[in-house]
C-alpha cells in the first residue's frame, strides 16, 4: 500500500472525527437547552423529569470536556511542542470517551430501575448522541497517543546520535 | 500577558452571560380576570364556589402561583383556604388558573346572590427545576474549563519561547 495514500486516509478519518465531535458538541449543547420545553408542553411524571434533568445536566458537563479536548486538537496541530500537546490531547480524547459511556450505562441503570417506555426512548436517544461522541474521541485519543509516542521516541533517538559520533571520533584517535 | 487576560475576562463574561440567563421574571394577575360563581345547597349543608383568573407568565417555564381565596357573604367571611398551583404556558400568552371549591356550611341560610369570592395575595414565581443531578453539570464544567485554560496557557507560553 502506498505511504501517501495511507496518510491521506487517515487524515480524512481523523478530520471526520474531528468534525463528528464538534457536531456532537453542538447537538449535546441544544439538548441542553431545549431538553425542558416537554416539562413545559405536557404534564411530565416526576421520572421523566429527573431523566430530563439527567440528560441536561450531562450534557452541559460533556460538551464543557469537549470543548476543551477540540481545544487541546487544535493546539497540537499549531504549536511546536508536539510531544506535549499531544499527550494533553490523547488525555483529553480518553476522558471524554470515558465520561460520555459511563453516562450511557449510568442513565440505563436510572431508567431501568424507574420503569416505564417514555423515559427509556427519551435515554436511547441521548445514547445515540454520547456514544457517537465517544468513538470518534477514541480514534482522536489513539491517534494522538501514537504521535506522542512517535514523537518522544524520535527525541530519544536524536539525543542518542550524538552520543554515537562522539564514542567513533574517541576510536579514531 | 495581555492576551491571557483578554482570554480569563471572555471566559469570565461568558459564565457570568449564562449564569444571568437562568434568572427568570415573575408572573403578575392579568386585572379583572376574576369570574365566579357559588351555589348554596341547603340540603347538602355545603356551598360550591366556582372561580377562575388569569395570570401571565414572562417565560416558557413551569410557575408555582400560591393565593389566598375566601368566599364571603356581603362583608361575613364563609371560609378562606391557601391555594398552589403549577401553571404552564402551553403556548398561551396567559393561562386561566382555576377552581371548584366545595365548603362545608351548616350555618344559617344564605342567599346566593351575595356570596362573593376574593382571591387575595396573588404570588407566581418560577418553580425550581430539578436539581438531582446539578452537580455534573458543574463538576465536568469547572473540569473542562480547567483543561480548556490550562491548554491555553501552555500554547501561549510556547508561542512566546518561540518568538524569544
Amino acid at each position: 500500500m502506498d505511504k501517501k495514500f495511507v496518510r491521506t486516509a487517515l487524515a480524512v478519518v481523523l478530520g471526520i472525527a474531528i468534525l463528528i465531535t464538534a457536531m456532537s458538541a453542538f447537538s449535546l449543547l441544544f439538548d441542553a437547552i431545549l431538553s425542558k420545553d416537554l416539562t413545559v408542553i405536557s404534564s411530565v411524571s416526576e421520572n421523566m423529569e429527573k431523566t430530563i434533568a439527567y440528560i441536561r445536566n450531562t450534557s452541559i458537563g460533556v460538551v464543557c470536556v469537549a470543548v476543551a479536548a477540540l481545544a487541546c486538537y487544535c493546539f497540537t496541530y499549531f504549536s511546536e511542542k508536539k510531544n506535549l500537546f499531544a499527550c494533553l490531547s490523547a488525555g483529553a480524547g480518553l476522558a471524554l470517551a470515558a465520561f460520555c459511556i459511563a453516562f450511557v450505562f449510568d442513565l440505563r441503570a436510572i431508567v431501568l430501575k424507574m420503569g416505564g417506555e417514555t423515559p427509556y426512548a427519551a435515554a436511547t436517544a441521548y445514547f445515540s448522541e454520547l456514544l457517537t461522541l465517544a468513538a470518534a474521541s477514541l480514534l482522536l485519543c489513539a491517534y494522538f497517543t501514537v504521535t506522542a509516542v512517535r514523537a518522544f521516541t524520535a527525541k530519544k533517538s536524536v539525543q542518542s546520535a550524538p552520543q554515537s559520533t562522539e564514542e567513533t571520533s574517541n576510536e579514531k584517535n | 500577558m495581555k492576551k491571557i487576560k483578554y482570554l480569563i475576562a471572555a471566559i469570565l463574561a461568558i459564565v457570568l452571560f449564562l449564569s444571568f440567563t437562568g434568572c427568570a421574571k415573575n408572573g403578575s394577575v392579568v386585572q379583572n380576570s376574576l369570574e365566579y360563581s357559588c351555589r348554596y345547597y341547603s340540603s347538602l349543608e355545603q356551598i360550591s364556589a366556582n372561580y377562575s383568573f388569569k395570570v401571565t407568565i414572562p417565560a416558557a417555564k413551569k410557575y408555582s402561583v400560591d393565593y389566598n381565596v375566601a368566599v364571603y357573604e356581603d362583608s361575613r367571611r364563609i371560609s378562606s383556604k391557601q391555594v398552589s398551583k403549577t401553571v404552564a404556558p402551553n403556548g398561551k400568552d396567559s393561562v386561566t388558573v382555576s377552581e371548584y371549591w366545595d365548603i362545608p356550611y351548616s350555618g344559617a341560610a344564605v342567599s346566593e346572590i351575595e356570596l362573593k369570592v376574593v382571591v387575595t395575595d396573588v404570588r407566581i414565581t418560577p418553580q425550581k427545576s430539578d436539581d438531582s443531578y446539578v452537580g455534573y453539570a458543574v463538576g465536568f464544567g469547572v473540569a473542562g474549563g480547567a483543561l480548556l485554560v490550562t491548554a491555553t496557557v501552555l500554547f501561549v507560553l510556547t508561542q512566546r519561547k518561540k518568538r524569544v
